[in-house]
């Protein structure tokens, strides 16, 4: 006998006794709630052959039993449906955005891919994000051009349109860097245009001449690219010049029309501008330097002595005498020292017609007094020297 | 014959429905103190157990336990939705005519204290007192059908009691004051 029932005294046990005695159920009700139970039990036979398959899925019926609140919330089935909504909307977007990253150009979700490197993009505000992240797309570029060549599918026109645009942002980010920052930024640029240019080789078989001629500007392209760092690693505020003018001449240029199959480079025109460090517009050491542009693809002067040599070099901080830091030519050659050649890389690398270019621009600035050589054809008859500049010193526009 | 019941075989069914509807219509009744609600709570049982099997969320053994469980939840919600039911006096009166009227109105009055302060226990202590003391049940089976420990029972137990006690007790107090 256990405790409790000790505890049980008399009384009670009287009472919970007289309890027990409870008259038995009318037979009739009896057969009739029996009928009644077997013929539900003969219903639920006619569906007895998916006895098995809920006998093994049901530990499903248990967990969704486990979380059944017997007291229903409409608002919280509304939530959930929010919830559940845009879930699959988020999910599914961003699997697609994954599953594009290895798209190739020719494939349908590569604008996908492209979009999305647009948009990481614009969320990254520091300066070295931006590069870092412009310099993985390039190569991404070439990645693609090196996958599309093995398989032996052209190279659209897109994408190596994308990639002089993605080739033109890293300059252009790298100058608006400070000058340490910029000397880091270039040599980044340098060695991985170097690398580039040699997977370019290696896809065009090795020769300097061979393959595709797309491929053939590309890597010339890469290799003005590295000329361009090694130059601005040397003379930073050469660079920002430089860069400048290359932004100017491609606004002057119409826009590039991609192939509407493939996607069009994106507008990478970072919001922020190089500053060169100080003035810009104050005499070099010898006047000699110029930045005149021929063109970014257009013909330069050929011969950059015979141009008039204004009276004031727009921008005069050169550290070397005659020292060019025009960019002539889209591809041509950089500035050697002492003189300045300009060899138009679209037209066959023959040098073009010279004047006949007007295209240039002429930067008004101070006197330049130095005797170097300028490239720089005078529009509309020129006006060297103009105490009219058209934009205030300093606030140049900016790449 | 569980396996056979869930392959809703009528003869398995049937001998289930025999075996054990007199005792969950006495549990039913023991507790509710009506007829026609007893019923309804053992047909209800019943078709609950069968739905259970339809689901494949039936029992695997302890078909008794599960089906005390089924009618245990199904009293507790009526108590939650209903006050305590009346006593049919004139049904219980007509049952046994040798006894005297008087003594009769006593017994049932006060058969109808324990059920009210039956309905006023939790519905665990409700049940433990219900099955120990009324259908005689083993610590082991009650705490089967309750899904809990029998240590868990033991305990049950006591404060089962002691409500149950103190219950009748206030009660006692009360019919004094109204007299």
């Amino acid at each position: 006998m256990t405790q409790t029932e000790i505890e049980l005294d008399e009384h009670l046990k009287g009472l919970l006794a007289r309890l027990r005695s409870v008259p038995p159920l009318d037979p009739q009700a009896v057969v009739q709630e029996r009928a009644n139970f077997l013929a539900q039990g003969e219903l639920f036979l006619a569906a007895v052959s998916q006895q098995p398959r809920r006998r093994h899925i049901g530990w499903i019926n248990t967990l969704v039993l486990t979380f059944q609140r017997k007291e229903r919330i409409p608002m919280l089935n509304t939530l959930m449906a929010i919830v559940v909504t845009i879930t699959l909307l988020f999910s599914g977007a961003g699997a697609t955005v994954y599953a594009a990253q290895d798209s190739l150009p020719d494939e349908p979700l590569y604008p996908v891919k492209t979009w999305s490197e647009d948009v990481r993009l614009s969320l990254v505000s520091s300066p070295q994000g931006q590069l870092d992240l412009t310099l993985d797309y390039t190569d991404r570029r070439v990645a693609e051009i090196a996958s599309l060549q093995a398989t032996a599918k052209p190279v659209s026109e897109g994408v190596t349109a994308r990639l002089q645009e993605e080739l033109d942002a890293a300059l252009q980010i790298a100058a608006w860097m400070d000058d340490p920052q910029m000397v880091q930024a270039l040599a980044q640029i340098r060695l991985l245009a170097e690398t580039q240019s040699q997977t370019l080789t290696t896809l065009m078989g090795g020769g300097s001449s061979q393959g595709d001629p797309m491929l053939a500007r590309l890597r010339e392209r890469l290799q003005e690219q590295v000329r361009l760092a090694v130059a601005g690693e040397a003379d930073p505020q050469g660079f920002r010049l430089q860069v400048r003018e290359r932004l100017r001449d491609r606004q002057k240029m119409p826009s590039h029309t991609p192939n509407p199959t493939q996607p069009g480079p994106a507008t990478r025109t970072p919001s922020v501008t190089p500053v060169p460090t100080g003035n810009s517009y104050g005499p070099g050491p010898d006047g000699s330097q110029t930045t005149g542009t021929p063109g970014h693809y257009g013909p330069g002067n050929p011969n950059p002595s015979q141009t008039p040599m204004p009276t004031g070099s727009s921008y005069g901080p050169g550290p070397g005498a005659g020292q060019l830091s025009a960019t002539p030519g889209g591809y041509g050659p950089g500035p050697q020292a002492g003189t300045s050649t300009c060899t138009p890389a679209q037209n066959g690398g023959g040098p073009g017609p010279g004047p006949q270019n007007p295209t240039v621009t002429q930067q008004p600035g101070g006197p330049g007094p130095g005797s170097g050589q300028s490239t720089v054809t005078p529009q509309q008859g020129g006006n060297p020297g103009s105490e009219q500049p058209t934009e205030p010193p300093g606030q140049g526009d900016r790449p | 014959m569980l396996e056979r019941a869930q392959r809703f075989e009528k003869e398995a069914l049937a001998e289930i429905f025999d075996r054990y509807n007199p005792g969950v219509y006495r549990y039913a009744m023991r507790l509710l103190g009506d007829t026609d609600l007893a019923r309804e709570c053992m047909a209800e049982t019943f078709s609950r157990f069968l739905n259970a099997l339809r689901r494949g969320v039936g029992p695997n053994d302890y078909l008794q336990a599960y089906l005390y469980r089924i009618a245990h939840n199904w009293i507790t919600d009526y108590y939650r939705s209903k006050p305590p039911p009346s006593l049919p006096l004139d049904h219980e009166l007509r049952s046994d005519p040798a006894e005297e009227p008087p003594q009769m109105v006593a017994d049932e009055m006060e058969l109808q204290q324990v059920r009210s302060a039956l309905a006023l226990l939790t519905p665990d202590q409700r049940q433990v007192i219900t099955l120990k003391y009324l259908e005689e049940w083993e610590n082991e089976d009650i705490a089967r059908a309750l899904n809990k420990p029998v240590g868990a029972v033991k305990s049950l137990q006591h404060r089962a009691i002691e409500s149950l006690r103190r219950l009748l007790r206030r009660q006692v107090e009360m019919d004094y004051d109204t007299n």
